[in-house]
Formats: structure tokens, sequence, C-alpha cells
């Protein structure tokens, strides 16, 4: 009895490079994508989930997020962000998480938006985003790879038309 | 678009992730600045959020903006949010007079602006400078005027244009101006006059869009014909006139227009004594007529508040008066669920004087009184008898207007052993038939009077007795067992010691109120009073007023003149840094 209840908890799931990983019921079910599939399924297959867009140290990494936020109450619906500008505040432990190189970090972020996770896709954004913060145009553009398409002139016009704004 | 933007070694984000990224860097335009100049699709992206507010407190970079705006048509697209608060500064002003014209000129072209705010430079007392206020009436307010008739006049067209175009699966723009307009607020003043006439301004009224509308010290005396073919048209909700002249007959056109008017704020004109306008109270003069006026609304209306003046003229405006109601009063205002107004309103004395007629699901109601009517509400409430025979009534609310200086806002005047007394046994007769009685201190920053624009200190609600709080259990010395007491019968006992417990609650409660006052007027207002540093901590009125009548308001202090701009940025700072000066609007 208690061996088929816990059976019942736990979920099997298969990484894109065909990892077998174990997950508690509860901590999967952060991911929206995962919960509703099964909800669909509603306890009727034994097979894994597979997942063919994250690899098993990126799920690994995910469910850690999972786990530590599994009892955290569900997302409130404050559609209205437009009216207020978001915070880039993140908290203490998120922050330590996503003390990851570049590379992991935008792993992260896809398999967060992929597996609907919309708390870890934010926790993600903020972290790009306070990334991005403070730098120059240059330094952005190393950082991230992007390729400059402006000349010189250009970049300085566009620096000078939108100077009014700086500071607001 | 590409679709690339950011990346890492071997990982791109998808675009809509990207735009995610950048919504969170939109709380600061420096780096929104830098990341534009990095490539032409960050460009995109980063100049949306920079672009969707604009706030304006001074002309003298009207010129700057102008010519952004004119590189990048996608700018003036992405503008959601206009502010024009230019700070009354007479010279900048008239040299900026082409630059206002020519910003006013882009404004017409904002086809996705959502909320604009409008606050005329020379409103506080200098609408009767040389030409200046003219110009703006005759160039500004005209030239407004005249977008917002064009988007009256085409704006539902060109909503429907684009709604069938995105059906049949094409991309499309709005093109008319103004179009999406959802909130608008407007404090102006006329030519060399404190009131503004409506003239072509019904305009404002027929809006295809607008869902919320508040504008200040407009004359609204005569009939508006041209509103009177547009019964329940718009998608208004919510309505506010402050410090306006409405007529009964004009409120009549005006309510016609909305389909479903939830909030209706009525404020005549109150505090602005000045000039020629002798106090008239207007929409209490003809209660039918007004009362046919609102019937218009009777099926949506939710809240309502009536600002009167009436008072005024009644040295014993604390008499509670009745009227004999028109018809059926306010029997079908099913949704009525809130109403303000002073005892002297004709909501209060032909409506909720005749309980047979009153609105049958209000659940608050809050009175209001001025300080300089003879009787405050901390010395004597209204007759309770009124309120015991509301049906639906679960919250009976008076509030007293008050400043920090006068005795209405000092602890020992408030709950003097005999005033508390009568409160508590008013509020246990309340208590027993359902209503809980909830005593508010209203405080204003005297000398300031509605509208109140940027930067200036609005009056703060706050609550010094609340029936359900104080309880009805008071039977018992201290030294019982709560426990015990808890079973007791209620009773409006309140024994010394409990007056003594609420006064301290209410001196702590004034205190803080006080305090942030001070705060934000130093901040605000450092300028303009000249109160020393030795002023008392808790008065920043040391400077001795001297009200030479009543009513009379001192408008060389409400003179904002001295806030220069360098003044302006560093009082902003200032606020910055204390964050915490924050005043809820109720704090309740």
């Amino acid at each position: 009895m208690a061996e088929a209840s816990s059976d019942k908890n736990m979920i099997d799931l298969t990484t894109s490079d065909n990892a077998p990983i174990k997950v508690e019921r509860k901590v999967v079910e952060r991911s929206i994508l995962i919960k509703n599939l099964l909800e669909d399924l509603a306890g009727e297959t034994t097979e894994a989930i597979p997942i063919p867009n994250v690899n098993e140290a990126v799920m690994k990494k995910v469910l850690e997020w999972c786990d530590h936020h599994k009892d955290d109450p569900p997302a409130t619906q404050d559609d209205d962000s437009d009216s207020r500008k978001k915070s880039t505040d993140i908290d203490e432990w998120d922050q330590k998480f996503m003390q990851v190189d570049q590379e992991m970090l935008f792993e992260i972020i896809l398999a967060a938006n992929y597996l609907d996770i919309k708390a870890l896709l934010d926790v993600g954004c903020k972290t790009v985003a306070n990334m991005i913060k403070g730098k120059s145009p240059d330094e952005i553009r190393k950082t991230f790879n992007i390729q400059n398409d402006f000349t010189p002139e250009e970049e300085e016009q566009i620096r000078r038309e939108n100077e009014w704004a700086e500071d607001r | 678009m590409a679709s690339a933007l950011l990346g890492s070694a071997d990982r791109r984000l998808p675009t809509e992730l990207v735009l995610l990224i950048v919504e969170y860097v939109a709380d600061d335009n420096y780096s929104l600045c830098r990341l534009a100049q990095t490539c032409r699709a960050m460009q995109h992206l980063a100049e949306e959020h920079i672009y969707k507010t604009i706030q304006l407190l001074t002309v003298r970079h009207l010129d700057d903006i102008i010519y952004a705006l004119a590189q990048r048509r996608e700018r003036v697209r992405a503008v959601h949010k206009l502010s024009l608060q230019y700070q009354y500064h007479e010279e900048d002003l008239e040299l900026a007079l082409e630059d206002r014209s020519a910003f006013n000129e882009c404004i017409s072209q904002m086809v996705n602006l959502r909320e604009w705010h409008i606050e005329s430079p020379y409103d506080n007392c200098h609408w009767d400078d040389d030409s200046g206020p003219d110009e703006w009436v005759q160039n500004d307010m005209e030239a407004f005027q005249l977008q917002l008739q064009h988007a009256c006049k085409y704006g539902q067209e060109d909503a429907e244009r684009v709604q069938a175009l995105r059906g049949l699966g094409y991309e499309a723009d709005r093109l008319v101006g103004l179009a999406s307009l959802e909130s608008l607020t407007i404090h102006s003043h006329g030519i060399s006059s404190d009131f503004w006439d409506l003239g072509n301004f019904d305009c404002l009224f027929r809006h295809p869009a607008l869902r919320h509308l508040h504008i200040s010290c407009v004359s609204l005396i005569e009939e508006i014909p041209s509103l009177q073919s547009h019964t329940s048209k718009t998608p208004l909700t919510t309505l506010v006139f402050d410090e306006c002249e409405i007529s009964p007959e004009a409120l009549k056109d005006v309510l016609r227009v909305p389909a479903k008017l939830k909030h209706l704020t009525l404020g005549e004109n109150v505090w602005n004594t000045r000039v020629s306008k002798t106090c008239k109270p207007r929409l209490n003069r003809d209660v039918k007529v007004s009362m046919a006026a609102l019937g218009q609304v009777a099926h949506s209306l939710e809240t309502l508040t009536h600002r009167d003046p009436s008072w005024k003229l009644d040295p014993e405006s604390h008499k509670a008066r009745r009227m004999n109601p028109p018809g059926e009063g306010m029997r079908n205002y099913h949704a009525l669920k809130y109403l303000q107004c002073e005892t002297n309103s004709f909501l209060h004395q032909a409506i909720i004087m005749n309980h047979e007629v009153a609105p049958p699901n209000l659940e608050t109601l809050r009175l209001a009184r001025h300080w300089d009517e003879t009787v405050d509400f901390f010395e004597r409430p209204p007759e309770i008898e009124t309120y015991l025979a509301l049906p639906a009534l679960t919250t009976l609310e008076l509030m007293q207007a008050s400043a920090p200086r006068k005795e209405t806002s000092d602890e020992n005047y408030i709950c003097d052993a005999e005033r508390v007394r009568n409160r508590h046994a008013y509020a246990f007769k309340l208590h027993k038939v359902g209503i809980n009685l909830k005593v508010l201190i209203e405080m204003h920053k005297e000398r300031l009077i509605p509208p109140y624009l940027h930067g200036e200190t609005q009056p703060v609600t706050a609550c010094l007795y609340n029936a359900n709080d104080v309880g009805f259990k008071h039977n018992y010395t201290e030294a019982m067992v709560t426990a015990a007491a808890r079973d007791m019968p209620e009773s409006d006992r309140f024994s010394d010691s409990d007056i003594h417990h609420h006064k301290l609650e209410n001196r702590h409660a004034l205190t803080k109120l006080k305090e942030s006052f001070i705060r934000r007027g130093r901040l605000y207002n450092a300028g303009s009073l000249a109160f020393g540093d030795d002023v008392d901590e808790y008065d920043p009125f040391a400077v001795e007023i001297d009200h030479g009548g009543a009513h009379d308001v001192d408008f060389d202090d409400i003179d904002m003149d001295h806030d220069d701009l360098d003044d302006d940025e560093d009082y902003e700072d200032e606020d910055e840094e204390m964050g915490d000066v924050d005043v809820p609007d109720d704090l309740d």
C-alpha cells in the first residue's frame, strides 16, 4: 500500500539526451506543461514522459528550482503589469541559483519557457535584464553576441536623439 | 525582425523572450537608451519603452523631443501615456510657444495614446498674467480640442476598419490620433478667468473610447444641445468634476451620453471662492432636474460623490434639513453602493432623509463636513434616526475636514471625554441595527485647493474611530478576564481608561498623519512657504496666516512660481530618497 501510493506520486521523465529522471509529482507540476499533460493522462500511463527540448543537465537544474519552490502559492493573475514598471528584485535563493554560466542561464530560460514555468522564466529574464543594466552599448553587444549594424555616426545619432529621456 | 537578438555562444533567445527581458529593463531609461544603440532590431524594442511614457514638467527640452519624434515615426506611435505639466516659468513658456505648437502637432499623431494628463502652467492664479494664459487657451487648448474633435469624428470608423482588417488576418494600425484614448485629465482655465467654458469641448463627452474623464474648473451652465443626439453611446465609466460650475440642465445633457457610467463625482465650486464667482450651489437649486439628470445613469451608477457649497449660505448647516423627494427618488438605483455628500446636499436632504426613496442597496454613506461649518462631526454627529432607517446600510462614515493647525485635528479636542462617550453611544445605536460607524479625519494642507496639481499635497483621510475595532464590551474593569468578557452583553459603556486608551491611539494616528504632511510640505513647498528651520516639528504653518473671511483663500501662497526648474529637480531627487513618505489615500 505504501509503495503503491509513493509510486503514484513519482513521475518518470526522459530528457532529450535519453536520461531517465524520477521526480516527485508535486515538484514537476510546477511545470504547467507537464501538469496539464498528467491531468490529461489521468494516471493511465506508466511510461516515462519524454521532454525532447531539454537535456539532463538543464532538467536537473530546473527541477532543483521546482523542488525549492514546490510549496509556493500559485501565481496571482496580475496581468495588468503594464501600468507599473516591473521590478528586477530577485530573492536571495534564486539569485544564488542563477549564478551559472551564460550558456546554462539561457538554457534555463528556454526550458522554463518550453515547460511553462512562469516564475522561473521571470527570474531568468530578470537576471538577464540585470546583466544589461549599467553596461555600455559595446559591453552589451559583447555579452550577448549582438551584431552591430550601425555605423558609428548612426549610433551617435541615436544616442543624441534619445538623450532627453536618459534620466527619466 | 531578427530572431536572434540576445545570445550566448551557442544559444539565441527567441524574440518573444527578448521582449520579456526588455520589459524588465524598462524601469531604467538610461540602460534602455544604451540598449537602443546596440543594433537596429534592439533599437525598435528599446524605443517602444523609452517613448511609452512622456512626462513633461518643463518646455525646455521640447525641441529635442520634437526632433527625436520626427526622426522615427514609430516613436510617436509608441507613446501610451503623456503628461503635460509644464511648470510655471513665464519667460520659458513664452519663448517656447512655437515648440509647444509643434509638439501639440505631434500629439495629434499619437494613435496609441491611452492616458493623457493636461495641466495648464498658468493654473494657480497665473491665468490673469499678460498674454501667456490667453495663448495657452487659444493656442494649446484649442489644438487639443480640435484633435479630440477629430478623434470623436473618425475614431469609431478607424477602430472598425482596424478590427475588420485584423479579422481577415492583415496587419493593421490605427490611423486616427487620440482615438485610443482611455483616460483624460484636464486642469485648465479660461481667457483671463479661472473657469473655462465648455464650448466645443463637448467632444470630451462624446469620445468613442474614453473610460475615465477628470476635468476641473469648467463652466457647465447652459444646456449642451450637441450632446442631445448622443444618448447612451460612450464607454465612459468614471466621470470626475472638480470645482466646476454644473447646472442641473447641463448635467442632464452630459449624463445622456455614457452607456454605463459607474463612478460619478460632482464637485461643485466649493473651494475657489475668489473673483466674480459668488457661492452658487447649482444642483441643489433644482432638485427635480438634478434627479432627472442622475436618473439617466441610475441603472449603472455604483458610487456617487457630491461636493456641495450650499453650507456656506447656511449658518446652521449642521441642522439636517429635509426636502420632498421628486418622484421615485433613488429607489431604482440598484447598483449604487457608495454615496458621499455634505448634509446640505440635495442627495442628503431629498434622498437620505427620506428613507423610502433611498437607494435600496446603499452600503456605505460617507458624510463630509468642512472645517468652516459651525458644528463639526467630533462635536456633534448628525441626527441618528435618518441613518437607522436606511435598509442596506452597513457603514456610516463621518468625515471631518481639517488641517494640521486646526483645533479639529487636535486629539484633546477630538477625544474630549464627553465627545467620545457621545460618539460611542451613537455608534452603539447604529451597531444594534447592523451599521458600523467610522469617524474620519480628512487632513488638508491648508490653502491648497482642488484640483491638486503636480507636486501638490492631496488631502489624506485617516480613521479615528471605528466601532468594529473599538467594540462594545467595555462593561468590565481591566482586571476581568477577557475570556469571560467575551460572553458578556454589549453596551455603550466607555470607561475613563477606555477613553484614555482611545485618545492615545488617536494621538498616534494624528501625529503620524501630520508628520507625513510636513515632510511632504517641506519637499514640495520649500520654495513657496517661508517657514524657518526652527519651526515646531509638528506645525508647518508657524507663519501666522490670518484668514480674513471664513472662506478666503490666500492665493499668494498657492503660487508655485518659486519652483523654478532647478528647485524642481532638487525636490524630485529628495522625494526619491524619502521613498517612505508615500501616504496611502486612506490610512484606515
